[in-house]
């Protein structure tokens, strides 16, 4: 019988960062993997000969400047290129493009607004000093409330008495980007409906929440993690796609002595005496272990896929109820030759940033008020990639790739399953939606596929197709992340641990709720309390 | 008349039930009090009038959850006419098939029908009540003061008291309310029931008034505030002779210690002039002087219209014209020639508060809607028979159904004009739904859509609450960051209305912690 001292269950990137610094530890590790490559959903796939599609979810990402160092990333292999801002195309062929370059991303404001471009370096100094601060919370385990010590009380009180000293009005600036909507916090700022179209898009994509509603300014501050110079936020990815950040953590978990096996998918977990103690393998093959490190969502790791007994009353509950969401679907267009825009300049850097079409944030309000009552999107909202642009090899010469989150799209329909003929209405609505600024787009088209989030749950795993494994919104972050009383990567039960998405910190920062379960493990191992 | 004779100590604008609150205390302090209203009636919308010779009803508000007993005391309202027809409704979630769910409050007997529809619904019944009067008290003495002018330290309510009962939670309840309060409200009901129509209604409880549907994040924290500011109350009831004879009360109550109430005496102006306030003028441009002005009227209205931005810091002005105020209801009042049958109801039905609210979707829908200004297909409404416990509303086995439907738009698509039948046809239809024989017993009927309850009760843009009660629109931040204590930058100009500290709600404690906070201002100058 195989045995080994860490199981890691999923080779999806959180999975490999933990694999990696338990063997750096010193542990045994064996990673195994349902499908035949690395990244979960982060996988790359060909969609036509020659056309390499980036893996669903978001093509760029924030990896802490921590891991980068920890795993000396850089010397492995890996690169990380910063992209440009963005273009936001409204339906009157209008645009606003996001530049790093702060002189350049004023003077592209005061197309639209001078007022707007006046208010830029405020608003791009708040959101750094907001992201400053989450950044201080994604390496750790989240400290829980509920904990009954007395220096806790000690910190729960002082806390509250600093809070309770602070004027209202200082209050009210600090409060207003957890509390406001997107729309209201962004119209602070900026008076233009086009540049606030612009700056809400991005924070929308994958989240089940709408410009409009209470809480929405806090999808802002994520997108500054990778910093700014002054201009708009710095988008950063993998040279190579999201992708390559899984194959450089693999090289790295075998450097270490751990070893990855695919085509291996757990079906059961064998429990002695109440603890985790093997993991079964759809062949039947079990393999020994005193730790399984769980990389699936939270409902599949405690829900689905696994014969529990002995899961605390209410536990199974909680976790049924986190909110998960499906919400984006994924369209891939394989072309030949790149669409005329003729509406956007001939030459424009901030596509390499990416393009979102979907009107203004009316538009995405009532695309989202369709997604709620769970209809087929008229006018949803399109997050473009065109990684093409900057990794021509990723298509034929000459040939392009359109990787589209699509948002606002239910998993089910009020009146009924994703049909082929609903399938095919919503491709041609995504293709109707370019076409309006791109007028011959459709003969560029060589291949196309959608994957609405049923796909994506069947495909990636994601419990309902939802990108983050649960959503981000504040109730269900932090110390309530993935339920209240997990303690962020433990349950319930002894020696299985959750280091996906599903636990803090969320989609936020790549890698980072991987590293910090295996933190705790670590830290648990030595006896040492976290 | 001379100008002499329109000098006050105070002058109160609006009589509302705020107004007449800040009235009454004013004038038992010894002030020279004169309230001035646009309408031909006080009360604002609690008014009662009729819809058909003979026929009364709440014109507005119907119900009253959380006008506190000090204040009927300090009033001497019951002196001045303030009789409960009751303090005990129930509320109902009505059933097509006659299943009806009354929300238990405590009773055994409900928790145990509760159970007949869903057992695990009645198991977890108790500890949601408890765990929501819990969290309400959390939140309740927030709402039992004046605000102070330093960040959240209310009244009574040192970091130390708040930290205290946070505490005495528990571990599980302190996580739980810290999740609780940026949680949209149909997580937690999710979570803690399976019932479709318990869930209606307990969401329709939570987001009716507001702009908000049960998956709107901080509903959660609406439900919350609401069952905070009852805490305040002596229960769910109404007056006999619906809600305008709790305005008569006020204002007899008022008048009796020297209030001078004029009607139909519309305020154009605040007028102030060197920072501090000295007077208003009405429409025909009678003066009226005084060094304090209370404003019962919603705060942007008085900033920005009656005074002017200019009286005011730029920032302050700027906070004031974007305070937000989404979410109108409408009103549909109807005679009837008797009781409508619905199906089980036994006395206690008839005389409670009925939810229509099949499930969270259809509220969610309803919300929906009205961001689209458009009408509900299936309307979620609250609906009192108010001549159950009061038969003097009526002629002789005759009743009045009032109904309030949330989230219909201010601007309805096409025009109320075109729209306004379309809209009372489908709200009979909808209650049809529950009582058959309705549009059989109807001999007369009004609807006031939201345009028209602006118009009559002096509500701008029909919003009940003048300013959505959401996180950055309360406590501190009502009307805006450090104007939460009534008073305002121009010396001698206090707010009084449900647009400021605790909000909205029927309650009478913004005129009354206004009432306290200029006298208390006053004392100290």
């Amino acid at each position: 019988m195989e045995r080994a001292d860490a199981v890691v269950i999923g080779a999806g990137l959180n999975g490999l960062t933990a694999a990696a610094r338990l063997a750096g530890a010193g542990l045994s590790v064996l990673v195994v993997e349902r499908t035949d490559h690395v990244g979960g959903g982060m996988a790359q796939r060909a969609l036509a000969p020659g056309y390499s599609v980036p893996p669903i979810g978001f093509s760029h990402g924030y990896v802490p400047p921590e891991l980068i160092r920890e795993f000396d990333l850089g010397r492995q292999g890996l690169q990380m290129v910063r992209r440009e801002g963005g273009v936001l195309l409204l339906d009157d062929g209008s645009y606003v493009a996001g530049y790093t370059d702060p002189q350049v991303m004023q003077r592209e404001l005061a197309r639209h607004s001078r007022r707007d471009a006046d208010a830029w370096p405020r608003f791009a100094r708040d959101m750094m000093r907001l992201a400053e601060q989450i950044k201080l919370t994604l390496l750790k385990s989240p400290s829980d409330p509920s904990t009954r010590s007395i220096v806790s009380f000690r910190k729960r009180l002082s806390h509250a008495k600093e809070v309770a000293s602070i004027r209202p009005e200082d209050l009210y600036e600090v409060s207003r980007f957890w509390t406001l909507s997107l729309n209201d916090l962004l119209g602070q700022y900026f008076e233009s409906p086009a540049v606030r179209a612009f700056l809400a898009a991005p924070a929308l994509v994958g989240r089940a929440l709408g410009p409009d509603d209470p809480t929405g300014a806090a999808l802002l501050a994520p997108l500054w993690l990778n910093g700014s110079e002054g201009g708009a936020p710095w988008r950063m990815s993998p040279k190579g796609g999201m992708a390559a950040l899984s194959h450089v953590m693999a090289d790295i978990v075998r450097a270490r002595g751990g070893d990855i096996r695919f085509d291996a998918e757990v079906t059961d977990i064998k429990m002695v005496n109440k603890k985790a103690a093997a993991v079964i393998l759809a062949d039947g093959e079990e393999i020994d272990t005193s730790l399984i490190v769980s990389d699936l969502d939270v409902k599949r790791s405690f829900l689905s896929l696994f014969q529990w007994s002995g899961l605390p009353d209410g536990f199974g509950e909680d976790v049924a109820h986190v909110q998960m969401e499906g919400i984006v679907a994924r369209v891939n267009f394989a072309l030949e030759g790149m669409p005329e825009f003729p509406s956007l300049p001939k030459k424009l850097p901030a596509l390499s940033g990416g393009l979102s079409i979907g009107g203004d944030i009316a538009s995405m309000a009532r695309a989202y008020d369709d997604w709620r009552d769970q209809r087929p999107p008229t006018y949803p909202m399109l997050d473009i990639a065109i990684p093409t642009l900057d990794d021509p090899s990723l298509a034929p010469v000459g040939g392009h790739l359109f990787a589209i989150n699509v948002q606002y799209v239910p998993h089910e329909l009020h009146d009924g399953v994703w049909s082929p003929m609903r399938r095919n209405a919503l491709l041609q609505t995504v293709k109707d939606m370019i076409s309006r600024h791109a007028p011959n787009f459709e003969s560029h088209i060589v291949e196309e596929e959608l994957r609405v989030p049923a796909d994506i749950e069947d495909e990636a795993g994601y419990t309902r197709g939802d990108p983050f494994l649960g959503q981000m919104s504040l109730d269900q972050m932090s110390f309530n992340r993935p339920v209240p009383g997990l303690s962020a990567y433990q349950s319930p039960i002894k020696n299985f641990y959750l280091c996906s998405a599903s636990a803090h910190p969320g989609g936020l920062a790549l890698g980072a709720a991987g590293a910090n379960a295996a933190q705790e493990i670590i830290d648990g191992l030595k006896g040492r309390r976290s | 008349m001379s100008d002499e004779a329109l000098q006050y100590d105070v002058i109160v604008i609006g009589a509302g039930h705020n107004g007449l609150v800040s009235a009454g205390y004013m004038a038992r302090a010894g002030k020279k009090v004169v309230v001035l209203d646009a309408a031909e009636a006080v009360g604002g919308a609690a008014r009662t009038a009729e819809i058909s010779p003979d026929y009364q009803v709440s014109s507005g508000a119907h119900l009253i959850s959380c006008l506190p007993k000090q204040i009927e005391r300090d009033l001497k309202l019951s002196k001045h006419g303030l009789i409960w027809a009751t303090k005990d409704v129930v509320s109902v979630a009505l059933d097509q098939g006659g299943k009806h769910i009354v929300i238990p409050a405590g009773r055994k007997s409900d928790i145990e029908t509760l159970a007949a529809h869903s057992k695990r619904d009645g198991e977890t019944w108790r500890r949601f009540e408890a765990r929501i009067k819990n969290f309400a008290s959390i939140l309740s003495p927030f709402l039992a003061g004046v605000v102070p002018e330093t960040g959240l330290d209310f009244s009574g309510n040192s970091a130390t008291a708040t930290t205290l009962r946070l505490e005495k939670l528990g571990p599980e309840d302190r996580r739980e309310f810290l999740r609780f309060v940026p949680a949209n409200f149909a997580s937690i009901l999710d979570r803690s029931f399976e019932g479709d129509l318990l869930k209606g209604a307990l969401a329709l409880d939570a987001t009716i008034g507001h702009h908000s549907g049960p998956n709107t994040p901080g509903t959660a924290f609406s439900f919350l505030y609401k069952k905070a500011l009852e805490l305040h109350g002596q229960g769910v009831g109404y007056p006999i002779g619906g809600l305008g004879a709790l305005s008569e009360a006020l204002a007899g109550s008022a008048e009796s210690v020297g209030a001078r109430i004029r009607l139909d005496s519309p305020v154009m102006e605040i007028i102030a002039g060197a920072g501090r306030v000295s007077g208003v003028r009405l429409a025909d441009g009678t003066l009226f002087k005084a060094p304090i002005v209370m404003s019962s009227v919603d705060p942007k209205t008085t900033c920005i219209d009656l005074l002017g931005a200019r009286h005011f810091e730029t920032s302050v002005a700027k906070h004031i014209s974007g305070i937000r105020m989404q979410g109108s209801a409408a009103k549909v009042n109807l005679a009837l020639e008797g009781l409508p049958t619905f199906e089980n109801f036994t006395d206690r039905e008839y005389g409670g508060r009925l939810l229509i609210a099949p499930d969270m979707a259809t509220v969610e829908r309803s919300f929906i809607a009205a961001k689209r200004n458009e009408l509900a297909l299936d309307p979620v409404m609250e609906m009192v028979i108010p001549s159950y416990h009061d038969p003097r509303l009526a002629p002789m086995g005759h009743h009045v159904l009032s109904v309030t439907v949330p989230n219909v738009p201010y601007d309805v698509e096409g025009g109320w004009d075109l729209r306004r039948e379309e809209f009372v046809k489908r709200v009979i239809d909808t209650i049809s739904q529950y009582a058959p024989d309705l549009s059989d017993k109807i001999i007369a009927g009004e609807i006031l859509t939201p345009p028209e309850i602006e118009q009559k009760f002096g509500m701008k843009r029909g919003h009940w609450h003048q300013g959505d009660m959401s996180f950055d629109q309360l406590l501190s931040f009502r009307p805006a960051p450090g104007m939460a204590g009534y008073a305002t930058p121009v010396e001698g100009l206090f707010f009084c209305g449900a647009g400021t500290h605790p909000g909205g709600g029927i309650s009478g404690l913004p005129g009354k912690y206004a009432a306290t906070a200029a006298l208390a201002l006053e004392k100290a100058q």
